[in-house]
Formats: C-alpha cells, structure tokens, sequence
C-alpha cells in the first residue's frame, strides 16, 4: 500500500524507542561477565516460554525467552547456526538483538539454531544445560504481522476493547481501531480477505453500530440489519476474487457457567447465511440458509465455489445447553449469479460423533480443513475441552491436531495466504487468558510444535496482560485504517442501507 | 521577612489541607488509590508513552499508589496543588501588580482544590498543570556569533504537550500573557508576539498531527489527560465511600457505625449495613432496625453501572459464594478502570481464583500485584506455598459455601443464585438470610415459607431468628393454621405475646422495628 509518510509516522515509534531505553537500562544493570568454561549437564533448561524443539519461520522476531528458576541472576544464552552463523544474549532473561537475529535465521533457513544457556545463580555460581534446538522452516511466513482483539476474557465487557495488528518480524504493536477511537462501542473482529490490508470488514456494535467495510480505497459503513435478515453481520469471511463476503447473522446471548472451569456460554436465539455482494451492496439470502434451524460461522473455499459452514438442530436453549451440536456442512456458491447452491452437504455429522463443529477454515491452498471439536456449543474459546481437528480435503480423513493441542481451549484458528503456517488462540498458559500460537504443517502432514508469539520480555508481558488475542489473523500487509473517519461515520450514524436479494 | 511569612502562610495552608483530606476525605483518596495499578516495571512504564502527557500521567500514577497510606496520600495531594498555586503565583506576579497577583492566586487555589474534590480527579491532572505553566515559563533561545539570538521556545510547547498534555496549553497561555504584557509595555513586541503565534499554533497543530497515532479523538487528544471540574467536597458520597472501605477492611462494626443515624440513607450505605450485618450473621437482626432499602439482590450490572454498584456488586457475589458472577463483576470493573484495571478487583480476582482453587489463574493475577509498591507483601501471604494460616482458612471456608453445581445458569437473578448456593451448601447462612430476607422485603409470603421450609425445616435446621418468626406468624395466621403448625414453627413465648398485642394495635409504631408493622405499612 502506497501511504505518505506523516508526522504521526514520525512520533509513533516513541512506544518502541522508550521499551528499548527502559530495557537497556535493564540489561546494563544486569549484564555480567560470561560463564567459565564447564561441560553442559544433561539437563534441558527450564525456558519461559517453552521453545525448545520449536519450528520457527525465519522471519519471526527474535525468540526471547526467561529461564524458570527463582535464583537466576544472570543467562547466558550462545545460539549457534546450523549452517552459519552464531550470536549470543547475556543479561538477566535472554534478549536477542533484533538485526543479528534475522541476519542468523536467515542464513540457516531449513536447518537448526542451537541454543546453549547458562545460568548463573545469586551466589555467582554458573550453571550449563543442555543445548536445545529450534528449526528454522523453509517455509516462509511472508506476512506482515498478525492482527488481534484485546478483550477481557470469557465475560461481557461491552468496550474498552481494540483491534490491533502485530508485526511479526519485530515487536511492533500498533492499533487498527481503539474503542477511545471510536468511545463506547463494541467492536467485533476484524475479517479480512486472505490477509489483504486493502479488503476488510469489522463490524461495529451498539447504538449506530454497522458493518465497517474496505474495499481498496473505499471505507463504507454498512447497516446490514435488514428486515429480511433480523440481524446485523456478524461473522464473516471474504470470496477469494474479492467480490463477496459470507456472512452469518447471529443474535447472540450469554449465560454464565457455575463451575470454575468453565465460565461463559454464548450461543444463538437465531443465526443464518448472507452473502454481502460489495459491488452492489446486496445482501444475498436464501431460504435454505435462512431456517429455524442455527447456520454459523461461514468460510469459502479456496476455489470460492463453496461456503463451509457449521449447522446445529434448534434446541430449547438454554436449558438444553449441552445439546446444542453443530455439524460441518457445505454448499455450493454461484459467483456468477450470485446465488447460493440448492443443497447443503453434510461433511460431518455431530449425531455421528456426537460432538459440536465449530470456525471451519480452509487452508488456502485447498489442501486442508482446520475446525474445532467441543462436546457442545458453537463457542469453542469458553470450553476447556475445544481442540483443534483437521480435515485433508482431498481423502476427507480427518483427525485430532494431538501435536497442537492441550488440555485448555485451543481455538480461533486462521492459515497464512502463503500456505503451511498457522495460528491459533490458547488458554494453555492459565486456563483464563487466551494467548497466540503458531504452528507450520510439514510435508508429512503433521503440525510442528506450537510457539508463543514471541515479545521482547515474554514473561513480563504475559504475566501483565489482562486480555485474550481474540480472533486473531494474519495480516499480509499493515492496515492504516483512518481512525478518526471511521469515528465520523460511526459518531454520525452515517449508515448506507443494504438490499436484499433472495 | 515577608518571604517568611508567605512560606509560613502556604505551609500551615498546606498543612490544614493535608490534615483534612487525610480525615474528612480519605475515601475518596482511597477510591483513587484503588482505581488504579501501578507496576513497577520497565514494560508497564514504557506503555505511558502510548498517550501524550507521559510525565504526567507517570508521576500521577506512580504518587496515586502511596495514597494506600492516607497521610502520605494527603501530604501528596497538598503539593501537588501547592505546585500549581506557586506555578500560579509566579506567572501572576510577573505579570500583575502583586495584590492582584495574590487575590488570583487565592482564588486558583480554591479553584484547584475544588477540582481535587470529584473521586474521579486524577493527581496527573495537577502535574499537567504545574509542568505546563513550568515549562511556559521557561526560556530557550538559541544564540550564535555573541549576538543574534532566536527565541525557540515555542519549542517547548511540544514538548509540554509530549509530557503533560492539556498541560501544553497553559504552556501556550503563559506565553501570550507574556506577550500581551510586553505589549503593553512596548518591549520588543515583534519578538514576543510571534514567540506567541508560533507557541499557539504548535499547541493546537501538535494534537491535530498525532492525534491519529495516538489513537484519540482530537478533543480528546488536545485535552489529555483530561480536565477535572471544580466541585464543592462531596460529603454524602464520601461517607459511602468511607463505608465501602470498611466494608473492604472487613470491619463490619465501623460500617454499621458509619450507616447509623441516617433517616434516608442511600442504597450503598444500606447495601453495605445489611451486608455487614449478615456477614456477623444478623441480617434478619438489623434488616428493619433501618431504612429499607434494597438488599442488592434485586440488582443487576451492565455497561452504565456506575463503578460503585459494580464493586458493591462484587462484593455481594464473592461474599454469597457466588465466584463465577464475583468474577465477572470484577473483570467488568477492571475494564472500566483507568488502564482497564485497578488494583482492588485484581487482589479480587486472585482471591476467586484462590478459592475456585484455580491455582494458575490466581498466580497471574497475584504475579501482577507482587510487582506493585503496596500490595506485594498482600500478594505473598496469598501465594500458594506460602500462603498465610489466616488466608487458608479464609480461602477454605469459601471454597466450602460455594457453588459445586456444574450446570449452566438460566440468567442473572439473584434468588436463582442463591439457591444454586444453598442446594450446594444448605449452611450458607449469608445466602439464606438473603434469601429469605428478599422475599420479606418483597411481602411474598408464600414464596418465604416455601424457601424456610425448604432450606431450614426439611432439612432440620430451623433458623430461630425473631423476624423470621415474626413473618411465619403472619403466614400461619393467614392460613389459619392449626395449632400443632404454631408450635411447630414457633418457638418465641415472647414473640407469640407481641403479635397477640400488635393484632390489636395495628399499624402502632411502639412495633415499628417489627415484620408485622412493615408489613402492613410500608
């Protein structure tokens, strides 16, 4: 995207500059000498966050990392490429320089970094562990960043909340849309079209609340809530030509939980399929997506021929809670007419195997179907028990991601448009918060180890952080959403209204 | 000898303001103490420069945390606005004639002390302003060859707005007062009325420019971190304030001490005495030896909930045994604080999280106060392994009148809750007087024998209390109940004398502290 460069351009690094000033007084206060020479135990090092035997892209930022033990003093960390290359971190955690970082994963690209700690305890004595490896992958994650709400989780938090966008190849956080942006609304998540900063959707909550719309140069704000539909937009997914956006109209409740595992039960009073043509502003419908019975969380296919998405029987809510299953379901898109397919198809049962689909998302190169397993609900972040499946659409076998998964939600799942990479939001750390993995699908099929998305001080960071990575994306480029429009259009309920056709 | 004087005269200012807020406006101080966090880490300082007035907000913040101490917290204040008066003052005498100078000056002062009176003041407020007029009257002017000098301190202006915000418009304010002064004394006019021009466009274009990086609104961002309106002292709400605190230092007699005398008192002062109350297990006791007002039951919390019924709200929830609302109701408090979190629902959190026995979740939160100045020593007498014996027993009697269901809650209302909470334990006694007390209150007799039947007389443990006998007489009578009913429900000689006497006299206020009167009257 082609932007002049403002003043604001200019002062926003200021975040970035104070971090690197208040941490090099950090590290100048802690840097020491280096550990004498002495054979490593057999010992892997005790690492927050856990990196060891990780895959990594080389072009993610530097893998920092605190050692878990309470009389450290000081880590010295030498990390030694594979095919060339070495660069060492002392300090009191291990912080790697960002320019020699990308200079050493980028020189071992489908080999290993060797990472050698060393541990100097409180009374000055050194200790050496085992070397533990990270993969550096061939396959490249070329995007740009992530992009992510910040919510408090698991409960009814009206606003304060933002979307913001992550570049992954350092630790740049920059708002896209702050709810002091646009004061006391509700912002849903950001959907974007395989990534594109140019082609998105975020839809705004509360009163003059609408679907906020880029396409290119255009920013249109949409009020999608039409007599035919009874709701607004609410979880979408982008055509791959640009032309479409699949959406699913919910009316959503929430009733809490009493047990301490489980907190909160969103599900739907209604939901149905709309397909928003942003060339005409039409909202296309059908009677077979629009029934008594729930259709959510649509996706198309790579080829955009298909829209995925989940289909639960109505039951009487919320008394029959744990009765609400989804199955994974299909139907053909007609891009030419515009018009869905005359037959929905079932690709998994939940009365076959008794459990509830949920965010169906294709991988963009058709290759696989990633979607999360929970014994009920459509809501897999608010159920410890929501794992991540994947489905191979050419053979349709489909299996549990074991490698990925854990004993906590893992869910919000999205692919890389380059392919192979993925991410997904995890409790895994505390039950509460949901956090960033990634993880890449090797040639045998299989995920590779998840990774913490990477922060300068990763303990620090995550133990200060009182939000979940809510529906978080990749972002091909970085989005310049102009805030201040956007509080324009919102603030002067500046609405265009949407057709329908059926 | 006159600086003495005046040195004397804004110290023993100084000193009577301290004395007072320290002892008539200590709740509000606290409030602000406790909504708000402070970390002391690099990562937690370096996200003030996120915003504009960075210096401010970060002194502000880090002085807000030592209020936890009262006096110090008053001390702290008092200079705060001591600062600014003597920035005031400064500026007023340079530019007036000095009576007039110290008639403004005192008239600022009282100004300034009204806007400390709104609980939701922040001490950056008064930082913004002394650092503002500070760096308005600071001079920067770049000379080359001995000579010719170029007067940047319009400069200065961005960076007042950099580190104090709105702070950077008295910046600019100075600098025109000066200019006008100068121009009225036709001293190098030229020179101080561009100075002026140049301060004035920088102090409005600056916002303009970064307001979008910033991620604000321009009004907002010229006005960071926001204004504050002077106010006269907010006794009334004090005195609520002064009564959660106590309720918060669990010494439920000062609440009761605090709530009395007060014909109509409002419903956070009679949220808390009856919570007292049925936290020394007296509920049905006190309920009508007081205004009544609504026990909170009835209460729900959204968006516009004022922070208050939010917290009473909490408290209500984690002192029931309700965690999963508790939690709720202080995460929805976190987000509506400065920062979206303030140390009082974070020592919350850890406690629910303590006693749903959420170990990994309560170390998030208790990690987060270890890093605060106050609340460390808090946060390691309740960290697992070396939790203190009198915060075990806490945490363990909780954890046994919570809720055990696992099941899914139909909606908010409290009388659903309560039961969940007396099906799991039957010896909540907080949630079966406020069980049976909200029916009382309601007058649905009916559904108050059923829930004392249920709760109390199934299950063999009768609750002898004097208004619960009151109101069993009141639906025997009704229901004309034979007399083996009576002797089974009522045990009270006494009691069975005064309502004999009180169906006689109906309505006599010699029963006002009766169910009977209440029921008939109210």
């Amino acid at each position: 995207m082609n932007r002049s460069i403002s003043l604001s351009d200019i002062f926003a690094p200021l975040h970035e500059i104070s971090i690197c000033i208040c941490s090099c007084v950090m590290l100048a206060a802690c840097s020491g000498g280096r550990p004498p020479e002495m054979s490593p135990s057999a010992i892997l090092p005790d690492i927050f966050p856990d990196y060891t035997d990780v895959t990594i892209p080389a072009q993610i930022a530097p893998m920092n990392f605190d050692v878990n033990y309470p009389d450290a003093e000081q880590v010295y960390v030498k990390v030694t490429g594979s095919k060339e290359g070495d660069m060492e971190a002392n300090g009191k955690t291990a912080q790697f320089d960002e320019k020699k970082w990308h200079e050493l994963t980028a020189k071992n690209v489908g080999g290993n970094l060797t990472f050698d700690v060393s541990v100097k305890d409180k009374q000055g004595k050194w200790r050496r562990y085992a070397p533990f490896v990270m993969h550096v992958s061939d396959v490249p994650l070329d995007d740009y960043g992530v992009v992510y709400r910040k919510i408090a989780p698991g409960y009814q938090t009206f606003s304060k909340i933002g979307i913001y966008q992550r570049e992954l190849s350092s630790f740049e956080e920059t708002p896209v849309l702050e709810e002091t942006a646009v004061e006391g609304k509700c912002m849903n998540c950001h959907y974007a079209n395989r990534g594109r900063a140019d082609q998105f959707s975020i839809h705004i909550r509360g009163k003059n609340g609408g679907t906020l719309l880029k396409k290119g140069d255009t920013t249109e704000y949409l009020n999608t809530k039409a007599p035919e539909t009874a709701g607004n937009a609410t979880y979408g997914y982008w055509h791959p030509d640009g032309r479409y956006v699949a959406y699913s109209v919910n009316k959503i409740v929430q009733n809490f939980y009493l047990d301490k595992d489980h907190n909160i039960e969103p599900w739907d009073v209604f939901s149905d399929l709309i397909v928003l043509d942003t060339e005409t502003d039409q909202l296309i419908t059908s009677p077979i997506v629009a029934t008594p019975r729930c259709e959510t969380t649509p996706a198309f296919s790579p080829d955009g021929k298909k829209i995925y998405f989940c289909l639960a029987d109505s039951v009487t809510m919320p008394a029959g809670y744990d009765r609400l299953k989804y199955s994974l379901c299909s139907i053909d898109f007609d891009t030419k007419e515009g018009r869905f397919g005359s037959k929905i198809d079932t690709l998994l049962s939940a009365d076959a195997i008794g459990k509830s689909v949920s965010l169906p998302r294709p991988s963009y190169d058709g290759c696989y179907l990633m979607y999360n397993l929970t014994d009920h609900g459509t809501s897999p972040i608010h159920h410890p028990d929501a794992d991540l499946w994947i489905m191979d659409l050419a053979t349709g076998e489909t299996r549990q991601m074991d490698e990925v998964n854990s004993e906590w939600s893992d869910a919000y799942h999205n692919w890389s448009p380059g392919g192979g990479w993925f991410l997904f939001n995890s409790k895994r750390r505390d039950g509460m918060y949901g956090n960033l993995y990634f993880s890449c699908i090797g040639q045998d099929g299989k995920a590779t180890k998840p990774f913490l998305m990477p922060q300068r001080n990763p303990r620090k960071y995550y133990d200060e952080a009182l939000h979940s990575f809510n529906a978080p994306d990749f972002i091909a480029e970085k989005i310049n959403l102009d805030m201040p429009r956007v509080r324009k259009m919102v603030k002067s309920a500046d609405l265009k209204n949407v057709t329908v056709t059926k | 000898m006159k600086k003495y004087i005046l040195i004397s005269i804004a110290l023993v200012c100084c000193i009577t303001l301290s004395v007072w807020y320290a002892l008539c406006y200590s709740g509000h101080l606290l409030w602000q103490e406790q909504n708000q966090i402070f970390l002391n880490t690099p990562d937690w300082i370096s996200t003030y420069f996120d915003k504009p007035a960075w210096l401010g907000c970060l002194t502000g913040d880090w002085l807000t945390q030592f209020y936890h101490n009262i006096w110090i917290g008053a001390v702290i204040l008092s200079l705060a606005i001591a600062l600014c008066v003597a920035c005031m003052a400064v500026v007023l005498l340079r530019l007036l004639p000095k009576v007039d100078a110290w008639i403004l000056t005192g008239l600022s002062a009282v100004l300034l002390i009204g806007c400390s009176m709104p609980a939701a003041t922040q001490l950056s407020f008064f930082v913004c302003i002394a650092g503002g007029i500070i760096l308005g009257l600071a001079k920067f002017k770049l000379y080359w060859k001995d000579s010719v000098g170029i007067d940047l301190s319009p400069l200065l202006v961005a960076v007042a707005y950099w580190m104090f915000g709105f702070g950077a418009l008295l910046t600019v304010l100075v600098k025109i007062l000066f200019a006008i002064k100068r121009c009225l004394s036709k001293q190098d006019m030229r020179t101080w009325w561009i100075t002026a021009a140049c301060a004035v466009a920088i102090g409005i274009g600056l916002p303009a420019i970064l307001y979008k990086s910033y991620a604000l609104p321009y009004a907002k961002a010229l006005l960071y971190p926001g204004l504050a309106k002077p106010e006269l002292p907010q006794m009334k709400y004090e005195r609520r304030l002064a009564i959660a605190d106590a309720f918060y230092n669990r010494d439920y007699d000062h609440v009761r001490h605090l709530s009395k005398g007060d014909d109509a008192p409002d419903d956070v002062t009679a949220f808390y005495y009856y919570l007292s109350s049925a936290m020394q297990d007296s509920l049905p006791d006190y309920l009508l030896r007081y205004p009544v007002k609504s026990l909170g039951t009835l209460t729900t919390i959204g968006e516009k909930s004022h922070p208050m019924i939010i917290n009473m709200m909490n408290d209500l929830y984690y002192e029931l045994g309700d965690m999963t609302y508790a939690e709720r109701a202080a995460m929805m408090r976190n987000v509506f604080s400065p920062r979206n979190r303030n140390v009082r629902m974070m020592q919350r959190l850890a406690e629910i999280n303590l006693v749903s026995g959420d170990t990994a979740a309560a170390l998030k939160y208790l990690r987060i106060l270890d890093k605060t100045f106050a609340y460390a020593d808090w946060s390691n007498c309740h960290t697992p392994g070396s939790i203190a014996p009198d915060v075990e027993a806490d945490i363990m009697r909780r954890r046994a009148l919570s809720n055990d269901k696992d099941n899914i809650r139909l909606g908010d209302n409290c009388r659903n809750i309560i039961l969940e909470l007396l099906e799991s334990n039957p010896r909540n006694t907080v949630a079966l007087d406020y069980l049976l007390c909200t029916d009382l209150l309601l007058k649905d007799m009916d559904t108050f024998k059923m829930d004392y039947d249920t709760y109390c007389m199934d299950r063999g443990a009768p609750r002898y209390k004097d208004l619960y006998q009151q109101a069993l007489m009141i639906y025997l009578a009704g229901t004309d109940a034979p007399q083996e009913e009576w002797e089974r429900y009522i045990v009270s000689g006494p009691q069975v004398q005064a309502f004999h006497a009180y169906s006689t006299r109906r309505g006599d206020p010699a029963f006002k502290d009766t169910y009977w009167y209440y029921f008939d009257k109210n």
